[in-house]
């Protein structure tokens, strides 16, 4: 409000001036109207008072004649009566102002006359007339009485030749000053009307500047707006122009605005948008449901109730599918429609709409997603390939890469017509069939899919009537894509078999053979047990010492196997997992000693019964027992035959074990010690000196051991 | 490789051959091979495309094909350097074509000419070559395009 | 008040809003809790969910409108069907987001829904 004040302040102000211009002339009009018509009067009354003064002489001169002849002179009485009265009431308001008699009816008011020369003429005519209207009052009162005295009678006779004497000698002067009178009223009035025009006139001039002022200045105004409004409109335009999006406006009943910009002409491929009903040019591409959606959604935009931010997760036109000709050709593109108000002043006028082309976005974010997927499966199938069948994967990367060369061999083939190339089709599905029944057994969902597309493909080739070689264009791709597939689960294979392999590398023919030792020791016990060999492939060891850890390790491995694991059942019952788990160890250390170690997670070493078996034996009595440490009974364990188990077996029973660990140790000067508890497993450790090199040769012991 | 980018190339090669005197074009089953010479004919016109893409595109034919096709234009000419030239000139409008469909990411270099087993190996292992056999008149040519 | 028959997402809302600008006044988890809850509490500020067993949300934005029609409602809803979230929009609700939302979002959406 201010701000258009402002703007418009100078043209305001003009035209307050303007109007009060105006209305000054025309109240100068009125007041110049009202005094000319007083002017008027005035002069009226002056005319009047020249007639009034010789009617007062005439009737003077008749009274005086009547009364000399003594006829009737009532008429004249009241006729000077009537005149001199009316001269007098005249000359009084002229003199000073006040109410006189009007020319037309009833009275009128004078203005005293104040300026010198009417002044003179009034001051003039009143010395000459009231001396006589003195007299010529008292003679009418004389006259009028019904009877008078003799004197009385003498004294109206003196005063009507009084009276008449005075009045010839000076009512030609009355007469001339009332004359004067006159013109100088005549002239007042014409000096008013000249002035009141001058006014007027000038009053007219100055109106008419203002007049035109106003016209300059309301004129300058349009100019600039209609520049300014130019100027938007050409913003406007080259925005609306330019702008890579559709945009228009609709109001409340989904009218089209007048303008909108040109890519809205390219999305919706007409020219003639505006004005035109939002639902007459989107119901091609968008379905009823949809369309009726976004009728609502734009109500609801309407509803200054409603908050813009949080309508926007409800447009339906987020993301709108369309086809569209291009180059001739049907393309499939995406559109974004977003919908914001327009708001003035707090009222919302309409919704500005703009549409986007998001197809390269939602082309992305589908390559995205489809990545994902390719990637879920190439991982599914790392996870397959981890779970399968270890010796069942290589061979079928095998067979099915025959299979796949088979099948390009097939496509290379020469063909002519529709009759070969369906021929080579078949030949194709009989392999494809074979490989995707495989990959689906191995659980390579991947590949089967693969296949089960070429199937589809061959399927659909053979109801073709005409089919050349641009048909296999896709099966083609198909075998590029399996043969890929196979590629990486080669890589894949070979590097987790590169990586077992490289254990197996690692493995010595020693470690092999423990290995092999445990497995078979575990089968014939039934005993499930998981076993690790490490360190057997210590380089430069004299290859009867490594004999001799040998045989010493595969003594505790048969130890640890028969008497330290428990059956898998006896386990389950402790709460233990039913594999067991024995590692064998040999470590040189940094001074050249060897340490041997077996460990297991069985039932470890009941000492008790030793002690039992041992007192049986007859190697300790019975108080021996009671005193024996448990070290000095290792000992005792090493250097003798001890079995707690009563059933002998290939592996263990004749209390051989030990005693040939004892021995073999003996010999390399070793030392034999042992972790156990209850239930907890056994650690046996040997620490073989590097010095043992000097004993002996080792002599095997006599006893007969497994 | 996807099918509507292999499916440029042939349809390129195709309204190529569609030009000439004899419009028919026969194409065979496309096939795989790892190098370029276990599909080549005579003669060889080779683009390499790299940028958003990379691989190779070429044209191989046997002689007597080109000589048809050089004489099939009202030339005379039929010298081994005018025959290079012309599997030049069938590579550069085969890669021009699909630099048109697939973009200004799509970069081609000059054509590789070579007479015989061309000496350009394919790099990367597994990107396969699309061999897709052409026969034209009774002559058999080749187009390969390898694209990742 | 929250109205949501996921605890989940109850607590979830409960954890993120703004606690300086509202208080909570209880949580129900079908549209019958909620107007019992409304009538005694009279909340000012209501998330709502669609989907709930017994009174679902569209009707319970009616009821609560009903009683109370300056009530501001947000809705909180996975549905994908938008139609559905924009009757609760003419039935009476303010705003609508989208399940899931992040922390940010409701308390953009609150502050939002309170800006009237």
């Amino acid at each position: 409000m201010a701000s258009i004040f402002g703007r418009y302040a100078a043209i305001i102000a003009t035209v307050a001036i303007f109007l009060v211009l105006v209305l000054g002339v025309l109240g100068n009009n009125f007041y110049t109207s009202f005094q000319t018509e007083a002017t008027a009067e005035a002069v009226n009354i002056a005319g009047r008072q020249r007639m009034l003064s010789q009617r007062t002489a005439k009737s003077l001169s008749n009274l005086n004649f009547n009364f000399s002849i003594k006829a009737d002179i009532s008429n004249e009485i009241a006729e000077l009566k009537a005149a001199s009265s009316l001269f007098d009431r005249s000359l009084k308001a002229f003199s000073e102002g006040g109410e006189t008699s009007s020319t037309k009816s009833g009275d009128t008011y004078l203005e005293q006359v104040i300026s010198g020369k009417g002044r003179k003429i009034l001051d003039d005519a009143n010395a000459l007339w009231n001396p006589l209207f003195v007299k010529l009052s008292s003679m009418i009162a004389l006259l009028q009485k019904p009877s008078l005295t003799p004197e009385e009678k003498v004294s109206v006779t003196r005063l009507i030749s009084e009276n008449v004497s005075y009045a010839s000698i000076n009512i030609n002067q009355i007469l001339k000053l009332m004359n004067d009178l006159t013109n100088y009223q005549e002239g007042i009035a014409t000096q008013s009307a000249d002035r009141s025009r001058l006014i007027q006139a000038l009053g007219i001039i100055a109106s008419l500047i203002c007049f035109a002022v106003i016209l300059f200045l309301i004129f300058g105004q349009l100019q600039r707006a209609d520049k300014r409004a130019q100027l938007a409109r050409q913003e406007t335009k080259k925005i609306f122009e330019t702008v890579d999006q559709g945009l228009f406006l609709i109001d409340r009943e989904f009218n089209m605005g007048s303008q909108h910009s040109k890519e809205l002409e390219k999305i919706f491929s007409t020219n003639s948008l505006a004005g035109k009903k939002l639902q007459s040019f989107i119901s091609d591409i968008v379905s009823n449901a949809d369309l009726e959606k976004v009728l609502r959604y734009i109500k609801l935009l309407f509803d200054p109730h409603k908050k813009q931010r949080l309508l926007r997760d409800l447009n339906p036109l987020k993301k709108l599918p369309i086809q569209v000709q291009e180059n001739g050709e049907l393309t499939n593109k995406y559109l974004r429609f977003s919908f914001s108000r327009v708001e003035t002043e707090g009222e919302i006028e309409g919704v500005l709409t703009s549409v986007t082309d998001i197809s390269n976005e939602v082309r992305l974010e589908n390559e995205l997603i489809e990545e994902t997927k390719r990637n879920e499966k190439q991982l599914e199938m790392i996870r397959v390939l981890l779970s399968a069948d270890a010796t069942m994967l290589p061979e079928f990367i095998k067979s099915s890469d025959d299979t796949y060369e088979k099948i390009n061999q097939i496509f290379r083939d020469p063909a002519r017509g529709t009759k070969e190339f369906k021929e080579k089709a078949d030949s194709v599905l009989t392999l494809i069939h074979a490989t995707k029944g495989e990959s689906g057994l191995l659980g390579l969902s991947l590949i089967a899919e693969t296949c089960n597309d070429i199937e589809i493909r061959i399927d659909q080739l053979k109801h073709k009537s005409d089919i050349s070689g641009d048909d296999f264009l896709s099966l083609t791709i198909l075998l590029d894509r399996l043969i890929s597939t196979n590629e990486q689960m080669k890589s894949v294979v070979s590097a987790i078999s590169g990586y077992s392999k490289s254990a197996q590398t690692a493995n010595s023919a020693d470690t092999q053979n423990l290995i092999k030792l445990a497995t078979e020791i575990a089968t014939r016990q039934n005993k499930n047990i998981r076993f690790s060999a490490g360190g057997f492939d210590l380089p430069n060891l004299p290859p009867k010492l490594r004999k001799n850890i040998l045989s010493l390790a595969s003594q505790l491995l048969r130890n640890a196997i028969s008497h330290g694991i428990e059956s898998p059942v006896q386990r389950k019952e402790n709460g233990k997992h039913e594999v067991g788990n024995i590692k064998l160890a040999l470590l040189q250390e940094a001074n050249g000693d060897l340490v041997l170690s077996c460990e297991d997670d069985g039932m470890g070493v009941d000492f008790e019964k030793i002690k039992l078996e041992a007192v049986k034996s007859g190697l300790i009595n019975e108080d021996d027992m009671r005193r024996i440490s448990s070290k000095q009974l290792l000992q005792l364990m090493l250097n003798n035959r001890l079995s707690t188990r009563t059933v002998a077996d290939i592996d263990s029973g004749r209390g051989a074990g030990l005693s040939v660990v004892g021995s073999i140790s003996n010999q390399l000067n070793g030392r034999v010690s042992l972790q156990t508890g209850q239930a907890k497993g056994s650690k046996f450790v040997i620490h073989v000196p590097k010095k043992n090199s000097t004993q002996s040769a080792i002599q095997p012991a006599k006893e007969n051991y497994a | 490789m996807k099918e509507e980018n292999l499916r440029v190339f042939l349809s390129s090669i195709v309204r190529y051959f569609g030009h000439t005197s004899d419009p028919n074009v026969d194409v065979g089953a496309p096939y795989l091979v790892d190098e370029i010479k276990e599909a080549c004919r005579e003669y060889t016109g080779l683009i390499s495309i790299s940028g958003e893409y990379n691989g190779v595109c070429y044209f191989s034919a046997p002689a007597v094909l080109l000589k048809h096709l050089i004489l099939s234009v009202g030339e005379t000419d039929t010298s081994e350097t005018m025959m290079l030239d012309t599997v030049g000139e069938v590579a550069n409008t085969l890669s021009g074509n699909a630099r048109r469909k697939l973009g200004k990411g799509f970069k081609i270099s000059a054509p590789y000419l070579s007479k015989g087993l061309p000496a350009i190996e394919t790099e990367g292992e597994g990107n396969r070559i699309y061999a897709i056999p052409i026969q034209w008149k009774s002559y058999k040519a080749l187009l390969g395009v390898s694209l990742h | 008040m929250i109205v949501d028959d996921s605890k989940l997402i109850r607590q979830r809302i409960a954890r993120e809003y703004d606690a300086t600008t509202f208080e909570l006044v209880g949580t129900a988890n079908n549209g019958f809790d909620a107007i019992e809850l409304f009538d005694r509490a009279s909340p000012e500020v209501v998330t709502m969910d669609l989907t709930m067993p017994e009174l679902d949300g569209i009707e319970c934005i009616e009821q609560l409108i009903i009683r109370e029609p300056s009530t501001k409602i947000l809705v909180i809803s996975a549905l994908n069907d938008t139609s559905i979230g924009m009757e609760a929009l003419e039935k009476g609700a303010m705003g609508f987001i989208t399940k899931p939302f992040s922390g940010a979002d409701l308390k953009v959406a609150l502050n939002e829904i309170i800006d009237s």
